[in-house]
């Protein structure tokens, strides 16, 4: 955790109301990027981003200062929104397939629906294709890569975010990565 | 494209996870093999747009919502909002409930009638637990032998006032003593207070212990 987090952290458990301003306004990007790339709804993530901050209040008593902050948000961010999926009768994790013998895992194509219209005409052209491929990415390797690339989290802090063995997090970067890869190059060939 | 098995490390590579060594050498490899050095410049590509998409900003109207849900002045307010109304729909509902009883009749006389049972009821438990109290008090008297050490302590004083008692000239005296006593305090009576009492009395139909 930044030092500037953990003194934010501590004049929020004394209380100072300055300090929860500081903190999500600092922290509510990150946050709702994360909720809107799994949930890829305006409404759901914005619920999602409030429910962290609730929850991040309501427990930060119970925090520990040594583990990291940002790991601690995402893990509850991240939960919210496979609740969330869960109870739209998404389920993320069937959209992986694991291959018995050698233990790998095989993605599983889905047909996606993308962004509205609405929801990407005011970005750059550059923008607007990175982030369609990121969302073109099933759900459990788009936020592996929206932790990695956006939020700079490392393996480990997305493996504790996850609840992942360090292995199947640095796979699904990888996967998804390649994948991301092979997709430019097919659009530009 | 050839496939190079050096190719699968340089995500590893861009990541920073490979040692300085191991590094140096992977990209001297790159320089050289074209399977590398084309995967290299597409991850470095990939990685490049990936870092340059922007947070996605909800806007302040977010930022207030959230602070409205977790100040601790605003969930103060809302506790005392709350409390507030409860407070304030339960006093207007007793207000309007004792109105109606008060204002029918026949609620005055079941509420009379229910003051009264209730006075009653209370008066009889009072009763029964003082009896309750003096019962189990002389029980343990007795079971200490304190009544009967009592009872010994005071009987030569009982004896003599039989004995006294037995005399004639005594028994007149004592009568005497006591008609002219009670003569004497039915003069002292307080007649005007007295007087009032009755009347406000009669002015009242039932006092209870309830204040009813």
């Amino acid at each position: 955790m930044e030092q500037d987090d953990a003194e934010i952290v501590r004049r929020c458990r004394a209380g100072d109301e300055r300090a929860y301003r500081e903190l999500v306004e600092r922290f509510q990007k990150p946050v709702y990027t994360v909720a809107f790339r799994m949930l890829r709804s305006a409404e759901d993530a914005e619920d999602v981003t409030q429910e962290t901050f609730v929850r991040v209040f309501r427990a930060l008593d119970r925090y520990d200062p040594a583990r990291s902050f940002e790991a601690w948000l995402f893990t509850i961010t991240t939960r919210l929104c496979i609740d969330l999926l869960r109870r739209r009768k998404v389920r993320p994790v069937a959209l992986v397939r694991r291959d018995v013998e050698s233990d790998e895992e095989q993605n599983v194509d889905v047909e996606d629906p993308g962004l509205r219209p609405d929801e990407l005409a005011s970005h750059a052209e550059e923008e607007r294709k990175t982030r369609s491929l990121i969302d073109s990415l099933p759900p459990h390797y788009r936020v592996v890569v929206v932790l990695r690339h956006q939020q700079d989290l490392s393996y480990e802090e997305i493996a504790e975010v996850l609840h992942l063995p360090l292995g199947t997090v640095k796979a699904r970067i990888h996967r998804a990565r390649a994948l991301l890869k092979d997709r430019i190059g097919e659009e530009s060939s | 494209m050839n496939h190079c098995p050096e190719s699968a490390r340089i995500q590893y590579l861009l990541d920073g996870e490979l040692a300085p060594a191991e590094e140096a050498a992977l990209r001297r490899h790159a320089h050289t093999c074209e399977t590398c050095v084309t995967e290299l410049a597409q991850y470095e590509r990939l990685f490049s747009m990936l870092g340059a998409v922007p947070l996605l900003d909800p806007g302040p109207a977010l930022t207030e919502r959230i602070l409205r849900k977790v100040l601790p002045s605003e969930v103060r307010r809302r506790w005392v909002r709350a409390l507030g109304w409860g407070y304030g729909l339960a006093t207007v509902g007793s207000v309007a409930g004792v109105s109606i009883l008060l204002l029918n009749s026949s609620s005055r006389a079941m509420l009379a009638t229910l003051a009264a049972t209730a006075s009653h009821r209370v008066a009889q438990a009072a009763v029964f637990v003082l009896d309750t109290l003096a019962f189990a008090t002389v029980q343990l008297a007795s079971g200490w032998g304190i009544v009967d050490s009592l009872v010994a302590r005071f009987s030569p004083l009982a004896r003599a006032i039989g004995a006294l008692m037995t005399r004639p000239g005594v028994d007149l005296v004592l009568l005497t003593a006591t008609l002219a006593s009670g003569a004497l305090l039915w003069w002292l009576r307080p007649r005007e207070l007295r007087a009032r009492r009755v009347r406000s009395r009669r002015e009242i139909g039932h006092v209870g212990l309830l204040g009813f």
